[in-house]
């Protein structure tokens, strides 16, 4: 009886987290692995071969079998499901939902090679815009994105209406820097689900690689009101409002997001930035020294304590940051550049040439005709 | 009067009168029962340095800043007796203000007002003043808005004084200017130039040439030619010269007796290749003087031209680097067509005439000049950049530094101010620039001075590299992936200096004694010639400025010697550079040979092209002026591309259309021969395209002199 309402449970909750939801747990934020659209159907004496199973003796065994795999998933065993989804596959290879069963299975452990291959058995078998989609998102957490692309629009194709799927269209997108796609995929995920904070989110960051900081910040403002335990929502706030030089308005966001989640050193490096850009470089200072205790290898706090100190003249503490920059983080060329200058304010020219040199030759570019100064030093 | 008190402007002329007057009119007694002391010996001590201090602090005139240093000296031991009293405070900080450790002046002035608010009526203007001095110009507002919103004007009046002495507004607009300005300081190294150069007197007033090798300026020093002291203490200005020993260490200078009299002898002014000292002396009106280096000794200072000098005062001046334009400054009312001054000093223009004199002065107009004054004119050697000081709108107090440079079609831009920290609240004048751009020199008695006005060196570090904070974001909401924001780098835009130097010595091939030799340089092109100077006739010497844009033939020539000619193509995007080139001439003997640098044929042709007119020329002159009897073979020569058949037929072509050229222009025929040598005396490789090129040449020998 309890195993049967646990399964009742699965088939009402079955259709997966909602990234609107305000509860939601942001260690699947962290894990990177989207909610899966798990086999939903429980198999009764009753049912008929609707999905592909058999009603005699073996195939009222073969259903037990999927049945228990279905109750073990949702206790998240997914070792012992595989193992109930593939003893129903051996008494019934047709067994349509039960492929869907261990690709999902295989999916939450990550296996996604193994995962594609059942989905696909699945739809071999029955015409799922769901699971095509599902196809997609295994290639998407395997970082093929063509392939994932491919999946998406035969899904869309197929009539898959799914959120999340256009909002993983609209993640490729804005990888590729193509923004107003992702901004359009976006904007359809939102369409279909008006609660999705992270389609929000991230719509908010595709205007602001756009530049469009104001509608990036309506767009973090609504995902903050949807989901207000996400502490990065906080601090993109916080950026898209410094990047608009509202520099009052990005530290209380800043401020927000550190709150929640005191450890935050990616907002509490872009609070000393946005301090930094108002001159208040000894507040600043005190901001990237606490960044830095929170994660002593964070090279670009280094950096940015080092811009501090070059530009209250203190050039010596400057030149200490920067190598302490270059030092973890040895491909940093803007590093270099910025120790560079701050040699060349203390007249030690050979040392700031060799950094300009090493930036230049790490690819930046725009340094001006230092080279003939450099030349004339040398002589 | 000499040249350096003439500068002083009419702000500090305000601010000294101002503390004048006030101290004779608003009264500010220091109370001496305040110096009263267990000790008598020390309350005598006290009230005597109080009486020595206000005697010299009351004997400040326009033209001096001695009595506020003496004063200072003075007050600071009465200070030790009592170092609460807001009117010695206050004198104190006066006095400072007017030093080179103007930032003592603070801490005195806010004792004095936290002693005592009325101490002054002005206590709040000089505190802004104070301020302003030492760039810290949001409190300079602070106090010159306090200042101005007091009572101060009716004070004045019951004490029958001018309110305008007290120009607040236009304090006020110098420090938003400042703070502007402050934004985007000037990234630059500024030394002084140190204790070999710079004195415990004023030294100010450096004229340096184009290569940066020579410096001469002014000084009252010690050990001047008269040795008569002025009426501000400080001994007449002489001029002295030193040389660059490498490194910017410039060898300790020498007084130059020959120019200096007992009088003001002050330099304004040199010549790109130093060979020409402008000098300014200030009596009867303030007139500019020219002398020549002839040598190793310089001329007589020569007045200018009345075109130049006029009743009215005259004073700094430069000269383009192909000698044709003269700037300088004068005060004359209208120029020589009629055009009335902008106001006050303005920039004037002079150009050469075929005779070689200055022409009528034209008032260089709008952008430049203003209603305002200018002042401390430099044109670069490059002709296109103008340096020059004014007091218009958006400067920081005083004469302030300016640029203007000239766009292709000849007009000059709006003036830019040369920004902080060059620019001071003070006058900074006397701006000049090396020919690569990369230094500059002025005078100024800022922060760090050995005493009163010093030269100082100015490094220009150009444009900051980007300075890119490191900053990332989880801008993707369902990857825990951090996201670097790319931030878009400028481009680091560097000014270029399109200007060429070239420089060497003239000798003779033979002796290798130095030779002075005339220089001309020839507009290839527009077959004009471009400039003429000399070699220095003790050195051999000689330095060329050569403007980026043109194609230049370059012959040097003295009597009893071939001619030697140099082609120098300086494509217009060419930036600075230095050519060294030591020029050899030849004695005029049988079988002396030159090269005709400057002939030029078209490609695989024996067609002259029109730009070898110059050269040609120079020939027809040596054969029908200089040597009418003289007989000469041209010889032409290839590279080895091509066959000897070819070569030999295409030298032989092209020696004869010099040699027809020579014939069509009044040479006879029978004192010119020619020759078709291929490449079979090639003077260098031809492995090499540059080798190539040196060995496809026009030579011209001697046969007979007669």
């Amino acid at each position: 009886m309890k195993r049967l309402l646990a399964l009742i449970m699965f088939v009402v909750l079955g259709i997966g987290i909602s990234f609107s939801q305000e509860d939601k747990d942001s260690s699947m934020y962290d894990s990177g692995i989207d909610q899966i659209i798990v086999p939903t159907q429980i198999i009764t004496s009753t049912d008929g071969d609707t999905v592909g199973t058999l009603v005699n003796a073996e195939g009222q065994e073969a259903n037990i079998a999927y049945n228990n795999g279905v109750a073990l998933y949702s206790e998240g065993s997914y070792v012992e499901a595989i193992s109930e989804f593939s003893k129903s596959l051996r008494i019934n290879s047709e067994m349509a939902q039960a492929y869907y069963g261990r690709g999902t299975c295989y999916m939450q452990q990550g296996k996604y090679d193994e995962a594609i291959t059942d989905l696909q058995e699945y739809v071999k078998r029955k015409e799922d815009n769901n699971a095509t989609y599902l196809i997609g998102y295994c290639y998407f957490l395997s970082k093929n994105m063509d392939k994932a692309m491919n999946y998406f629009q035969a899904a869309i194709e197929q009539g898959c209406t799914n959120a999340n799927m256009f909002y993983y269209i609209g993640v490729i997108h804005f990888n590729k820097a193509q923004y107003d796609e992702a901004a359009k995929y976006y904007t359809r995920a939102i369409e279909i689900d008006d609660k999705h904070s992270f389609a929000y989110n991230d719509r908010g960051s595709t205007y602001r690689m756009q530049e469009k900081y104001d509608l990036a910040i309506a767009d973090y403002q609504k995902a903050i009101e949807l989901n207000s335990r996400m502490d990065i929502f906080k601090e993109n706030l916080g950026s898209a409002y410094r990047l608009n030089k509202e520099y009052d308005k990005a530290i209380a966001a800043y401020d927000e997001a550190i709150k929640a989640k005191s450890d935050n050193y990616i907002a509490l490096n872009n609070k000393g930035i946005t301090l930094y850009e108002m001159k208040e470089y000894d507040k600043a200072i005190d901001v990237f020294n606490e960044c830095l205790k929170h994660n002593k290898d964070y090279a670009f706090a280094y950096n940015n304590l080092g811009l501090c100190y070059y530009r209250k003249e203190e050039y010596r503490l400057a030149i200490e940051a920067f190598t302490k920059a270059i030092t973890l983080k040895s491909d940093y060329a803007e590093a270099y550049v910025h120790r560079g200058s701050a040699r060349e304010m203390t007249r030690d020219m050979y040392g700031a040439c060799s950094d300009w040199n090493m930036a230049k030759s790490m690819g930046i570019t725009g340094l001006g005709a230092f080279e003939s100064t450099c030349e004339e030093y040398n002589k | 009067m000499e040249k350096f008190n003439l500068y002083i402007s009419a702000l500090t002329i305000a601010f000294i009168l101002m503390f004048q007057t006030s101290y004779s009119q608003m009264n500010i007694p220091i109370d001496k029962n305040e110096f009263k002391t267990s000790e008598k010996s020390g309350y005598k001590e006290a009230l005597n340095a109080i009486k020595l201090g206000d005697e010299n602090f009351e004997s400040n005139s326009m033209t001096s800043f001695g009595g506020y240093q003496k004063a200072l000296t003075e007050y600071l031991a009465a200070n030790t007796y009592n170092n609460n009293n807001a009117a010695l405070n206050y004198k104190l900080g006066v006095c400072y203000i007017f030093s080179s450790e103007k930032k003592k002046a603070i801490p005195f002035l806010e004792k004095s007002y936290s002693l005592n608010p009325k101490v002054s009526i002005d206590i709040k203007y000089v505190m802004g003043l104070a301020y302003q001095k030492c760039g810290m110009y949001k409190e300079a507002i602070s106090n010159y808005t306090d200042f101005k919103n007091s009572d101060y004007k009716n004070e004045l009046k019951k004490l029958k004084m001018n309110e305008d002495m007290y120009n607040v507004e236009a304090r006020i607009k110098e420090c938003e200017s400042a703070e502007k300005l402050k934004e985007h300081q000037a990234r630059v190294f500024i030394d002084n130039l140190g204790p070999n150069i710079n004195s415990k007197y004023s030294d100010y007033g450096p004229v340096i040439s184009t290569d940066e090798t020579m410096m001469i300026f002014t000084s009252r020093r010690e050990g001047s030619v008269g040795g008569r002291i002025d009426i501000d203490g400080q001994y007449f200005e002489d001029l002295y010269i030193s040389y660059n020993e490498g490194d910017n260490r410039w060898a300790p200078p020498t007084n130059m007796k020959t120019l200096n009299t007992d009088e003001h002898d002050a330099s304004v002014g040199l010549s790109p290749d130093g060979s020409i000292l402008y000098t300014f002396k200030g009596t009867p009106d303030g007139n500019l003087y020219e002398s020549t280096l002839k040598g190793d000794n310089w001329s007589k200072p020569k007045p200018l031209s009345k075109n130049i000098n006029t009743k009215y005062h005259e004073s700094s001046i430069s000269i383009s680097s192909d000698g044709k334009i003269l700037y300088f400054v004068s005060e004359r009312p209208k120029d020589e067509f009629g055009t009335p001054t902008k106001g006050g000093k303005d920039i004037y223009i002079s150009e050469r005439t075929a005779k070689g004199e200055w022409g009528p002065a034209r008032n260089i107009g709008t952008p430049i000049n203003t209603e305002y004054d200018e002042e401390g004119v430099f044109i670069h050697p490059d002709n296109r950049t103008l340096y020059f000081s004014s007091k218009r709108e958006g400067t920081i107090g005083g004469y302030d530094i300016f640029y203007s440079e000239m766009d292709d079609d000849g007009n000059w831009g709006e003036p830019v101010n040369i920004g902080i920290p060059i620019n001071t609240p003070d006058d900074d004048i006397f701006f000049i620039v090396t020919g690569n751009g990369r230094y500059a020199y002025m005078s100024s008695n800022r922060e760090g001075s050995l005493g009163l006005q010093d030269i100082w060196r100015i490094t220009f570090l150009g444009p900051e590299k980007p300075m890119v904070a490191g900053t990332e974001d989880n801008l993707i909401a369902s990857s825990n992936a951090l996201i670097q924001t790319v931030v878009k780098q400028e481009t680091v835009e560097v000014k270029k200096v399109r200007l060429t130097i070239m420089k060497g010595t003239i000798t003779d091939a033979n002796t290798g004694a130095p030779l002075e030799s005339a220089i001309e340089i020839v507009d290839l092109e527009k077959d004009e010639v471009y400039a003429t100077l000399e070699s220095n006739a003790a050195t051999g010497k000689y330095l060329i400025s050569l403007p980026s844009g043109k194609n230049y033939g370059i012959t040097a020539r003295t009597e009893g010697y071939l001619f030697h000619s140099e082609n120098v193509d300086v494509p217009a995007a060419t930036s600075y550079q230095e050519i060294i080139k030591d020029i050899k001439l030849k004695p005029i003997n049988v079988g002396a040979t030159i090269i005709l640098s400057n002939i030029f044929f078209d490609f695989n042709k024996s067609t002259l092209r029109d730009i070898s007119k110059a050269e040609l020329d120079n020939l027809v002159r040596l054969l029908t002026v200089d040597y009418p009897k003289m007989v000469i073979e041209i010889g032409g020569h290839t590279d080895n591309v091509g066959s000897l058949e070819y070569n030999t037929k295409l030298s032989t072509n092209r020696a004869k259309a010099v040699v027809d050229y020579l014939s069509a222009h009044g040479v006879a025929q029978e004192r010119l021969s020619y020759k078709g040598y291929a490449y079979q005396q090639p003077i260098d490789t031809n492995d090499t395209e540059e080798g190539r090129q040196k060995n496809r040449r026009v030579e011209f020998k001697v046969i007979s002199v007669k």
